[in-house]
């Protein structure tokens, strides 16, 4: 299970993960990502509901980071409830945690 | 609920077997008698498909072939067994998307192995 | 769908269904030999029979019918025509395998039926023509165990490999995720991951199902390179695997520092050796003007700085292990120091009491500083019979791995307090009761990931072994964070058997201790890894026979904790001289709350069995009456307060004489099988003295009192 629920007119525009950041919904999270990113400057990708995370959606949220620095926009992930989650897959699979991830939610 | 798998084989004597071994080892088993039956009975709470080689109305081979291209659980690790230990049926299987293989005739303990090295337990 | 039989008997019974349709098949191709239908239909019987009857381990069946099949996959080629001959033959290879089938249920084994399979296979094996017949489909893993590559590196010890690994593109979507195989190859030894993930692009651009990590995995283990191989046995194809061995113990060479940092870049092909060089001539540091320069990416680097360092690490270690100052001693060397020192200890004792006696000052003030000596000498040989936990703990780690996944779980095993030490001979007893908590605790306290899952549990299970000391005891805990027991399950079965009854006296701890009861279990499923409860009564024995003792804490879904209290050493031992009568008795002082005058002590309970201690009901023993010792009590009886897991009873004694150090000698056979009593010293002045079992007295009264 895999939802998304985009804030447009929260400041900054939030979008909230929610269920299995996993293969099986990448395609459908990319496109959310997509949407929201082109939608606003700034914006919070929220992980605080995420309830599974594998290397295809890990290898996601490096992408939002490559995106955030290219294209100027400001973008952050921020882990939330999931940040356990993420350290021990980050550190299971020897990664260094992407650039634009968050500790604390900004509000 | 026990970690489901899905059992593709025409033989019924095989799929008691495996059936036999794999509840057992407490998984639950879902049986289909060929690949059109697989493809029915594909869901998504299901952790790793056994599918045999041989069988009449759809094949191995067309059976992976129509779960990775499908829609549902179509990255389910599916483990073909093949009683030809040549390579050739491995790698038919590979390229249709097999996640590895399995040799008949197999042990309980290669059985359980197979699936643990492609099963995911890892949990993030 | 015939689900009944055994395997075996439903493939009997589908393999005379195969041959009535194998028969069916041939006598359609006899009217319509090209009828391809028929020829795969005969070819998928024969198959079936073939590939099944090899599960079941029916050779001659298996031998047999893989000619035929092989004859059959020619015809199905084109590369041979249908004639009446084979016809015919088929025939009566279908009516042969029948006979086989026969044979098979029977267990019989006619030298004419094999007589026959050999006639009919060279009928068969004439129209294979010049293609030799494969395999015979006999277990496959005969064939592979081939001859090791001649490529294979097989290290004599450790040695550590560097493993590049690129997964396919496709490799998600075939259902291979690189994080099990990165698993895998953690079991095998110490292990370095360096993920990299400057491949992955940006969002716009990136195909979210493709894979686009890779991995640098170093890994330091005693396995051969073929047995890493074996990890990628899926992959291999796909993906990318480079393996190389980069450090070795080698006697001949010995080791100097690892590679330098651009060799490394060389060696994993990330830079070309003319780049290195001419970055090497700057005199600022070498990653800096590599990254630069734009030879390598900020990632490489810090990627080969990390095998740099993880090497260096590796061989650190070695020559620690190489160089520490030990030497062996025989443990029967030590027990007899051990054996002396009590001695030495007792005959102080003796020389104390007659400077005493003699009122000496300076005999006395010798015999004083002849004490704090003896205190030392004690200590070091007490240490030196210890040893710590860690080399019982780790000993598990195996049984942990092993077990959790014949039962398919995922378990954790963490230790802690591994430092802490114990008598050697305490950890030789502790070996098999601990073994049978820890397999409890996997086989009934953790659940499988399914069940953890559900209940929002992570799916891997933590079973946590910890060790520390408190007071004079050891205290070791086995702690599942698994389903825990349940307490009311336990004290129906309890009541069932007639141990307890069915009243609320009982407190927990008193029901959950009903497990340690032979032949105890709540499991109606027992496994064959713990069995029906046995093991739990004799595990209580084990630990009772050390003087330690087990406590059990619960709590549903949240784990199971068990506690067991060892004294540090078994050998020497810190008493209270007590007196009843004209016998002596000598209480572990680690057990004493506090000493009273029992008169100052108010009686409590219904019929003043019970004292009040410090505002608690405390029932009470008269050691007098219970060891039946004759005449009549001293005039100023005294209490002592003793707790075993904070369960107090007061024990009366006549007086007290005082603190006392001892070596406990075994019991001779009088004493055996009086219940309260675990030993026997012999005081300096040659007198016997008792020790008491407190643990067992505590019991007793404590169960006398709910009746």
């Amino acid at each position: 299970m895999m939802r998304t629920e985009f804030h447009a007119t929260k400041k900054p525009a939030q979008l909230d993960i929610e269920g299995d950041l996993s293969f099986a919904h990448v395609s459908d999270l990319h496109a959310a990502l997509l949407t929201a990113c082109d939608a606003v400057d700034e914006l919070v990708v929220s992980l605080d509901k995420v309830t599974s995370i594998d290397a295809a959606g890990l290898q996601l949220l490096f992408a939002v980071c490559r995106y955030a620095d290219k294209s100027k926009k400001l973008v952050q992930i921020v882990p939330g409830a999931a940040s356990e989650r993420i350290d021990r897959i980050l550190e299971f699979s020897g990664l260094t945690s992407p650039n634009c991830l968050a500790g604390d939610i900004a509000q | 609920m026990a970690d489901k798998i899905l059992i593709v084989d025409d033989s019924v004597s095989m799929r008691q077997m495996t059936n036999m071994i794999l509840g057992g080892a407490g998984y639950e088993v879902v049986q289909a008698v060929d690949g059109k039956d697989g493809l029915a009975k594909m869901s998504t709470d299901i952790k790793v498909v056994i599918t045999d080689y041989n069988m009449p109305n759809m094949n191995g081979i067309e059976f992976i072939k129509a779960v990775r291209s499908g829609t549902v659980n179509k990255s389910v690790p599916i483990l073909m067994v093949t009683t030809e230990s040549e390579d050739s049926k491995k790698q038919e299987g590979k390229s249709a998307g097999a996640t590895g293989w399995i040799t008949k005739p197999f042990d309980k303990d290669t059985l359980l192995q197979t699936i643990k090295k492609v099963a995911d337990p890892l949990g993030f | 769908m015939n689900e009944l039989g055994s395997p075996l008997e439903t493939f009997r019974e589908e393999a005379r269904e195969l041959l009535e349709q194998l028969e069916q098949n041939l006598m359609q191709l006899e009217e319509h030999p090209g009828d391809h239908d028929s020829i795969d239909g005969a070819f998928r019987a024969l198959h079936t029979i073939k590939g099944s009857g090899n599960m079941f381990d029916l050779d001659d069946l298996v031998g047999f019918t893989h000619i035929v099949e092989a004859v059959f996959v020619r015809v199905r080629d084109g590369k041979l025509p249908v004639s009446r001959e084979l016809i015919d033959l088929s025939l009566q290879a279908r009516d042969h395998i029948s006979r086989l089938l026969i044979e098979a249920e029977s267990g019989s084994r006619d030298t004419a039926t094999s007589e026959r399979s050999r006639l009919l296979s060279m009928a068969f094996e004439a129209h294979l023509g010049d293609e030799a017949l494969g395999a015979s489909g006999r277990r496959s893993d005969e064939q592979d165990a081939a001859a090791p590559k001649d490529s294979e590196h097989q290290p004599e010890g450790e040695c550590t490999y560097r493993i590049e690994f690129t997964p396919a593109a496709d490799s998600f979507l075939t259902g291979a995720n690189p994080l099990l195989i990165l698993n895998e190859l953690a079991e095998l030894g110490t292990i370095l991951k360096i993920g990299y993930c400057e491949a992955i692009p940006d969002l716009k651009e990136i195909e979210p199902e493709h894979c686009y990590l890779r991995w640098v995995i170093l890994l330091t283990t005693d396995h051969g390179e073929n047995e890493v191989r074996d990890i990628f046995i899926f992959v291999e194809g796909s993906a990318e695997i480079k393996i190389d061995v980069i450090d070795e113990v080698d006697p001949l060479i010995g080791e100097s520092g690892y590679k330098r940092l651009g060799e490394i870049l060389v060696d994993r092909g990330e830079i070309e050796r003319k780049d290195l060089e001419s970055a090497v001539s700057s005199k600022s540091y070498i990653g800096e003007v590599l990254v630069k320069k734009g030879f390598v990416s900020e990632e490489q680097i810090n990627s080969a700085l990390k095998e740099q360092n993880y090497v260096r690490d590796i061989r650190e270690n070695r020559r620690t292990v190489e160089t520490s100052t030990t030497i062996k001693v025989k443990v029967e060397k030590l027990d007899e120091l051990v054996n002396l020192v009590g001695e030495f200890v007792t005959m102080h004792a003796g020389i104390a009491m007659v400077a005493d006696r003699k009122n000496d000052q300076d005999f006395r003030a010798a015999a004083e500083q002849m004490e704090g000596l003896i205190r030392q000498v004690r200590d070091l040989s007490i240490e030196l019979h210890m040893v710590p936990v860690e080399i019982l703990f780790s000993g598990y780690r195996r049984l942990v791995r092993d077990l959790s996944e014949d039962l398919s779980k995922q378990v954790q095993l963490k230790l802690e307090g591994t430092e802490t030490e114990l008598d050697k001979n305490v950890i030789d007893s502790l070996k098999d009761p601990l073994l049978h908590i820890i397999r409890n605790s996997i086989d009934h306290g953790i659940e499988s990931p399914e069940v953890r899952k559900r209940k929002g549990k992570p799916p891997t299970g933590t079973l946590r072994l910890s060790a520390y000391y408190s007071g004079a005891s050891v205290v070791i805990q086995v702690v599942d964070d698994g389903a825990g027991m349940d307490v009311e399950r336990i004290r129906q079965k309890g009541i069932e058997r007639g141990v307890i009854d069915n009243s609320d006296r009982y407190s927990e701890q008193d029901i959950l201790q009903l497990i340690f009861a032979p032949g105890f279990s709540t499991n109606e499923e027992a496994t064959n890894v713990s069995g029906r409860g046995v093991g739990m009564d004799v595990v209580r024995r084990n630990i009772e026979a050390i003087g330690g003792s087990i406590r059990i804490q619960t709590e549903k879904d949240v784990g199971t904790t068990l506690s067991i209290r060892i004294p540090l050493t078994l050998a020497i031992v810190d008493g209270l001289l007590s007196r009843i009568g004209d016998s002596l008795y000598l209480i572990n002082l680690s057990y004493i709350v506090e000493c009273l005058d029992l008169k100052d002590v108010r009686t409590a309970g219904n019929g003043g069995d019970m004292i009040d201690f410090r505002g608690e009901i405390v029932p009470f023993l008269d050691l007098r009456s219970y060891f039946g010792v004759e005449g009549v009590a001293g005039e100023h009886p005294q209490l002592v307060v003793v707790a075993i897991e904070e369960k107090k009873i007061g024990l009366v004694v006549d007086a007290l004489l005082d603190k006392y150090q001892s070596v406990i000698k075994s019991l001779g056979k009088i004493y055996e099988r009086v219940e309260g009593i675990s030993g026997a010293i012999i005081l300096g002045d040659g007198k016997p003295a008792l020790m008491l079992d407190v643990d067992r007295l505590v019991k007793v009264t404590r169960d006398e009192v709910k009746k």
